[in-house]
């Protein structure tokens, strides 16, 4: 989506109508828009959601006013004033025109009444250049712009810290889901494992007979089950979001403390110690299993090696091993008819028969096993030593497990020590560390518990879930009585097929992404941050900074505002530029032709106003580099002291468009702004009492 | 270098998996991700289900 221009009317201090042009070209692709503070950036900013969603940022007042007042003072009775705002702009090769307008009307008594409440219309190109007008036209601009991206895209530069702040992972995770093509694996994951394939069983289980009709409802129940369980976990985890913020919050007052501080650190550092213990722990006992499971019947086994050597050995001295007759030999002399004493053995004589009957007993089993004990006698040896190496391995195991778990003992002994002595600082003027101490204690069992619950409950619903894949298996064994009941059992089968491709696409479509989103991630805050803090982005769609601390990672407590002012801005960037790059992909690669459809991507502007909030100097600079490459389009809103200096000499060269927001207010208070070589009005003296602005362009 | 392979191997992956489907599985797929895209800016797909239904009757004969 690039913004081609926009024109407003009679939007609050814009009076009249005006427009403005957006830069679209690609080595220049920033437009700057000058203002002085309330001169209407704000406004302006708030000119897009309203167009597209018809709804504003927190910041900006009085929201159902929005015509503009000199206007509406004007206005004659029973007139119409018209409040407007149109977008020109081009998605994915198709030139679109989006309006949203409306009206209001004087009443004889000088009031305000809304004659058409805020109405959208959106119009696209045909291909025989005619405008064609949309019959869902929010739908439309909803399909293009999704609302959760919305915060990704308009915002203000001085606000977007609380993308990098811990509550905001559940917006960042609705839009990333969306922008990068998530969350339409999901929905479709959801859809077929829910109706979809309910009504297909139920109608298999209808033609099945009484069998099929109990197993199909003894599958609902299960499902009904699984569902509730899956409910409880929800709530669990949110529960624990809430506790674990809260700990947080305890945690960050703890190191405001410079007393404090010290210990809070080591705390942490302890705490994160003993979480990878516990790793450790795991890992250990997953191991030990394995062994146990590979080799244990090796440890089981010990007597009856014994034994086995011990009958063998028993059979060689009393000469019942090796057999000494071999069936071949004896087959050999019947068949030339003589005996090894030199008696002739013909056919029906008893001399024949004896030899015969001697050829029976040496039968095969014999051989066989003759051949299998001398094999089980060789291989007595490797299976000892093969035991030997088994109980040393499982004993190294175990050893470690114990040291493992003293270590843990240490760390929890250590932890409680530290907990005492911040419990027991005196009171401040601000906190009760007693007090505080105790609430986090309490957070810490609380979130301990909701763990185990969680863990709990989510080995019920697996095992549910395996309850019901039985009972599928075995309604699809069960004879189907008609043709449809067949199809039915065709069509879910597709189904249950497809809805495991999705899985495996969606599995390994997150881990790509969440792999480059971090790496996107960290590479462009690298080149920006002046601390050693490493960005990171988690499979739980977190934003973190993480500090190294000997060889333990540490997410960074007390980060500043433009600290996370500058995440912020990289991780959208992040994301604009990743969305771009699928979008391109899928564009250009023929290799895949299979894929094509799969991912979707696109091209996103970035409307920012504040962009360089309150950053220091270098900071500015290093943004200001940074903005072009973030997104196809940038539009940032600018005042005097946020442009002059670092961010106008770094960005100028990619500048295709500036705009000056001239604002007329009724003090005495003229000012001018130098843009290009060449002077503008910024403040002028309005000719009455009414604050407006006009758009200006700066000429090239 | 080890990105660009890891990325390949991704792509080589969701290939396997699309090739181990069946034509009529294929279309399907293709068909329940074109009608969740179409939805997707509406936080409660209306008709999904629906949409959904019909594209498995209207392939599975």
């Amino acid at each position: 989506m690039i913004f081609k221009r926009l024109i407003i009317q009679n939007f609050r201090q814009f009076q009249g109508e005006q427009e403005i042009v957006f830069s679209t070209e690609n080595n220049k692709n920033v437009t700057v828009i000058h203002g002085f503070n309330g001169s209407g950036k704000t406004t302006l900013l708030n000119t897009f959601t309203w167009l597209f969603y018809a709804t504003f940022s927190p910041d900006f007042e009085n929201q159902e006013l929005l015509e503009t007042e000199a206007t509406f003072a004007q206005l004659n009775i029973n007139k119409e004033l018209v409040t407007s705002a149109k977008l020109y702009f081009e998605d994915r090769d198709k030139t679109y025109m989006a309006e949203r307008k409306q009206i209001v009307t004087k009443t004889l008594d000088g009031k305000r009444k809304v004659l058409q409440s805020p109405t959208l219309t959106v119009h696209f190109h045909k291909l025989n250049g005619e405008w064609e007008e949309s019959r869902n036209p929010q739908d439309l601009l909803e399909q293009l712009l999704p609302k959760p991206l919305s915060p990704f895209f308009f915002f203000n530069g001085e606000r977007i810290e609380k993308l990098a702040s811990s509550d905001a992972y559940k917006d960042i995770e609705a839009g990333v889901k969306i922008l990068l093509d998530i969350e339409v694996y999901d929905r479709a994951i959801k859809h077929l494992n829910g109706e979809i394939i309910r009504t297909l069983r139920r109608e298999i289980g209808k033609r099945s007979g009484k069998k099929g009709e109990q197993v199909e409802n003894e599958i609902e129940q299960l499902e009904e089950q699984q569902d509730n369980i899956n409910k409880k976990i929800q709530q669990s985890k949110a529960r624990l979001q809430k506790i674990e913020e809260e700990k947080k919050r305890i945690d960050e007052i703890l190191l405001e403390n410079p007393e404090l501080r010290l210990l809070q650190e080591q705390r942490q550092n302890q705490e994160k110690a003993r979480e990878n213990k516990k790793k450790e722990s795991v890992e250990t006992e997953q191991q030990l299993a394995q062994e146990v499971s590979q080799h244990g019947y090796l440890i089981l086994v010990s007597n009856v090696l014994q034994k086995a050597e011990e009958i063998l050995d028993t059979a060689y001295q009393k000469g019942e091993l090796p057999i000494d007759m071999k069936r071949p030999f004896v087959r050999d002399l019947l068949e030339k008819q003589q005996c090894i004493c030199g008696r002739e053995l013909a056919p029906g004589t008893e001399s024949y028969s004896c030899v015969e009957k001697w050829h029976d007993r040496v039968g095969v089993g014999s051989e066989e096993l003759e051949k299998a004990v001398i094999r089980a006698k060789g291989s007595l040896p490797s299976l000892r030593e093969r035991r030997t190496r088994a109980l040393e391995k499982i004993g190294i195991l175990q050893e470690k497990r114990g040291e493992i778990e003293e270590e843990i003992i240490k760390i929890g002994d250590d932890l409680s020590e530290i907990s005492k002595k911040i419990g027991g600082r005196e009171l401040s003027e601000d906190y009760d560390y007693g007090k505080l101490e105790k609430q986090r204690k309490k957070a810490e069992e609380a979130i301990s518990e909701l763990n185990l619950e969680i863990g709990r409950d989510s080995q019920k619903s697996k095992s549910i879930g395996g309850d019901i894949q039985q009972k599928e298996r075995e309604l699809n064994t069960i004879a189907k009585s008609d043709l449809q009941g067949q199809l039915a059992q065709c069509r879910l089968d597709t189904v249950n097929n497809v809805r495991e491709a999705i899985e495996k696409i969606r599995y390994l479509r997150q881990k790509e992404l969440v792999e480059d989103i971090s790496e996107r991630l960290n590479r462009i805050w690298n080149k920006i941050s002046i601390k050693d803090y490493k960005a990171q982005f988690t499979d739980e769609y977190r934003l973190n900074l993480v500090k190294k601390i000997g060889t333990l990672e540490q997410q960074v407590s007390g980060t500043s505002t433009g600290e996370k002012q500058i995440l912020s801005l990289v991780f959208i960037g992040s994301l604009v530029d990743k969305a771009r790059s699928i979008y391109r992909e899928k564009n250009k690669s023929q290799k895949n032709i299979n894929q094509k459809h799969l991912f979707r991507g696109g091209l996103y502007p970035l409307v920012i106003d504040s962009a360089f909030g309150q950053l220091e100097l270098d900071y500015r600079r290093d943004v200001a580099h940074l903005l072009p490459t973030l997104a196809p389009q940038i539009i940032i809103f600018v005042s005097e002291s946020q442009w002059r200096g670092e961010a106008e000499k770094s960005l100028i060269s990619n500048v295709g468009s500036q705009w000056i927001l001239e604002c007329s207010t009724p003090k005495e208070r003229g000012k001018k702004i130098t843009l290009n070589g060449k002077e503008y009005s910024y403040i002028v003296e309005s000719k009455d009492e009414f604050e407006c602005t006009q758009l200006v362009e700066v000429e090239v | 270098m080890k990105k660009i392979n890891e990325k390949e191997s991704m792509q080589e992956q969701i290939q396997e998996i699309l090739e181990a489907l069946t034509e009529e599985e294929y279309v399907f797929l293709k068909k329940v991700i074109e009608a969740e895209r179409k939805l997707l800016y509406r936080s409660k797909p209306l008709g999904i289900n629906d949409n959904i239904r019909k594209a498995i009757e209207e392939i599975v004969k």
